[in-house]
């Protein structure tokens, strides 16, 4: 094992053999030690957020992780691989330069997005929404099929004022009886307002440094096909739950779908509209 | 009570159910755990083994448990060396069946070597020139590669995944996985074949002894061989196995159909490097020693059938099944072929311990034969309890099967 060991001899055998073994020994133990000074340096420069959603956006079905760019018919199918940060993916900046667009918006001005009007709202694919205000903050509110979903929440929990953000992260949460729904953070910043859940507004935001990423948001014209699809899944599921074909047409969405359908698996329904692991 | 614990939208069975379903493995266990006590405490007189039987059931497990474990490692180098990202879909599975096996291995050794205090001689005092040396260095270091690679799946629980921490060790640690996945092929290359290498030496037992390479009999290079065609198949058994228990669909189909066609193209190249080495030692290895092959099949237990059985009802038999496109689809031919090749290689590690101690070597000796006490069967029943308890709290209360929760949505679930 060691040259103290009486038995150990300084010939071929030894080195050889042993050499391996405590290259082995080395190769482990320094890659541990790196993936845990690694582990350190992420946790200080508070990356966990963002690791989370990372690993939440690996495990998200594929039904979910659809591309923007299906939604608008340039591609007919096609998985995100950038968890939705748009502005990473060479694909969407081609298409946005070709189309003139671009996600970011400038400091004190509303986002430039293309084809949609300033004032409209952005969506989330956490069935939240995003609407820029002309200060340069931004609300937040929860879309119309999550507060179909909901009906009447027994509770509505929001960020308080000042709490800082991160885009994935759970933020918000609405109850209704022993279900919650946790409401990831469309947008990155620091809360400065709180709603009243008034049209499904939950709180204001400031984007950190006056600058907001929305490339992960959806434009309406998009987050409307989008939404057709999110409302064909949530069909599906609640057809399983009653074992009948549920709005097969198409049909209205009711204001109080769980209690319409109270034996419906909502805390999975729920978790799955929120993006939730 | 514990659905706090399990990954949302995964169906398991209620508590109560899940613990009736550990009873009868407890009791295994405790079986198990009372036995090994017994030979702690009062030696190994407890077995039945002896000066002839050197070597007995124990080591038979060992030897088909690593074997059957080659599964992880195998898939460890298919999925980040190779980069066939399909076998992600069992490899967490596969991970947790290595360990299982690996660390069952080396509980038994340490049953089987009786004085767990002294283990530490092994490493400390090495004797470089001796296979088992290189088979326990190794085997300590895999499980150790094995025990990291574990720790990113536990790190993954609901409740753990909560703590931010847990979250970020995760990710650094799965990011590295490649650097485990080639340590792990390394060790698990060179461990396998000595264990095989450690039969093919034995120069006084001829039924065993083998020409090679170098320092390495050819046996050394049959066991890795028949490690590495058994371990995906007995990955895929009991993933089909976890499917008809808990009526779920899993994992792709076609995963399932590429591991056992997988297991058939490795398993059709080693029989015939097996078929080749027997042949050579019949005709030229025995009678340079001056044995008839023959003389080794002449007892009642140990007929011409074991070899028969070795290289065609668990060799050319499951090979052809598995090779066969048609057949890999079918999920019965699949469990025919998945079985054969699984039994096979135990098979095989059982008749290179049993009938090479068994079988006489010298003119005034006689065929003799063993059979373990009931202490030994119940170390053997507490490794394989030990096995299905870690499997059956890791697959409840750990993401096994990554496509899972998707499939179900899919499907329907049950």
């Amino acid at each position: 094992m060691l040259p103290t060991a009486y038995e150990f001899h300084w010939d071929t055998g030894h080195i050889v053999f042993l050499g391996i073994f405590y290259t082995v020994l080395v190769v482990v133990t320094t890659t541990v030690i790196i993936a845990s000074l690694r582990a350190r340096r992420d946790m200080r420069k508070r990356r966990e957020a963002d690791i989370a959603w990372h690993e939440s956006f690996a495990e998200l079905a594929t039904e979910r992780r659809h591309c923007r760019h299906e939604f608008d018919g340039t591609f007919d199918a096609k998985v995100c691989g950038h968890e939705f940060a748009c502005g990473n993916c060479e694909q969407h900046r081609a298409l946005a330069a070709s189309s003139g667009g671009g996600d970011v918006a400038k400091k004190g001005a509303a986002p430039s997005a293309p084809a949609a009007p300033p004032s409209a709202r952005l969506y989330h694919r956490g069935h939240t929404w995003v609407e820029p205000r002309p200060d340069g903050t931004f609300d937040v509110g929860v879309d119309d099929l999550l507060r179909a979903c909901v009906g009447n929440p027994d509770r509505v929990t929001v960020p308080g004022v000042g709490t800082r953000l991160v885009v994935g992260t759970p933020a918000a949460g609405l109850q209704r009886g022993h279900v919650q729904a946790h409401i990831a953070a469309p947008i990155a910043g620091t809360v400065v307002a709180v709603g009243d859940y008034e049209g499904g507004r939950l709180y204001r935001v400031k984007p950190d440094d006056g600058m907001a990423r929305i490339d992960q948001l959806l434009r309406e014209t998009e987050a409307r096909v989008w939404m057709t699809r999110e409302l064909e899944l949530l069909q599906a599921r609640l057809a399983r739950a009653d074992e009948v074909p549920t709005l097969a047409d198409g049909g209205e969405l009711v204001p109080d779908l769980m209690g319409a359908y109270p034996d419906a698996d909502w805390a999975s329904i729920l978790a799955d509209l929120c993006l939730e692991p | 009570m514990d659905r706090h614990l399990i990954q949302r939208g995964l169906d398991r069975t209620s508590l109560p159910r899940f613990l009736l379903w550990l009873l009868p493995w407890l009791l295994l266990g405790a079986w198990g755990g009372i036995s090994a006590t017994q030979l702690f405490r009062d030696g190994l007189y407890h077995t039945n083994m002896d000066n002839r039987f050197a070597f007995g059931l124990w080591i038979i497990l060992d030897l088909a448990i690593i074997a059957l474990g080659a599964g992880a490692f195998f898939l460890g180098f298919m999925t980040y060396l190779m980069r066939r990202h399909e076998f992600k879909q069992v490899l967490n599975t596969a991970v947790i069946v290595g360990f299982t096996c690996y660390s069952g291995a080396i509980v038994t050794l340490a049953i089987d070597v009786g004085q767990p205090i002294r283990a530490w001689f092994a490493f400390w005092h090495a004797n470089v020139h001796s296979m088992l040396t290189e088979v326990t260095f190794c085997i300590t270091c895999y499980l150790i590669v094995l025990l990291i690679e574990y720790i990113p799946i536990v790190l993954k629980n609901r409740r753990l995944r909560t703590v931010p921490g847990a979250t970020v060790l995760e990710f650094n640690l799965h990011k590295l996985m490649v650097v485990f996945a080639g340590v792990g092929a390394f060790l698990s290359f060179f461990h396998q074949g000595s264990l095989g290498g450690m039969f093919g030496v034995l120069n006084g037992r001829p039924f065993a002894y083998r020409e090679g390479v170098g320092i390495w009999p050819t046996t050394f290079f049959l066991f890795i061989w028949s490690a590495i065609s058994a371990g995906p198949s007995f990955i895929m058994l009991i993933t089909m196995i976890v499917q008809a228990l808990t009526r779920k669909q899993l994992v792709d189909t076609f995963v399932l159909s590429r591991l056992g066609r997988l297991s058939g193209i490795i398993l059709s190249t080693y029989i015939v490097a097996k078929m080749a080495d027997t042949i050579v030692w019949i005709m030229v290895t025995l009678p340079g020693q001056g044995f008839d092959a023959a003389e080794f099949y002449r007892s009642e237990i140990f007929g011409a059938w074991v070899l028969f059985l070795e290289l065609t009802v668990f060799g050319l038999l499951p090979a052809t099944i598995l090779l066969n496109r048609r057949r890999v689809e079918s999920t019965r031919w699949l469990v025919v072929g998945g079985f054969l090749t699984c039994f096979g290689v135990a098979f095989n590690r059982f008749v290179f311990t049993l009938q090479t101690l068994s079988v006489p070597t010298m003119s005034f000796d006689r065929f003799m034969i063993y059979w373990p006490s009931q202490q030994e069967w119940g170390v053997l029943a507490g490794v394989v309890a030990y096995g299905v308890i870690l499997y059956s709290l890791s697959f409840r209360y750990l993401n096994l099967f990554p496509r899972e929760r998707e499939l179900q949505t899919t499907t329907g679930g049950n």
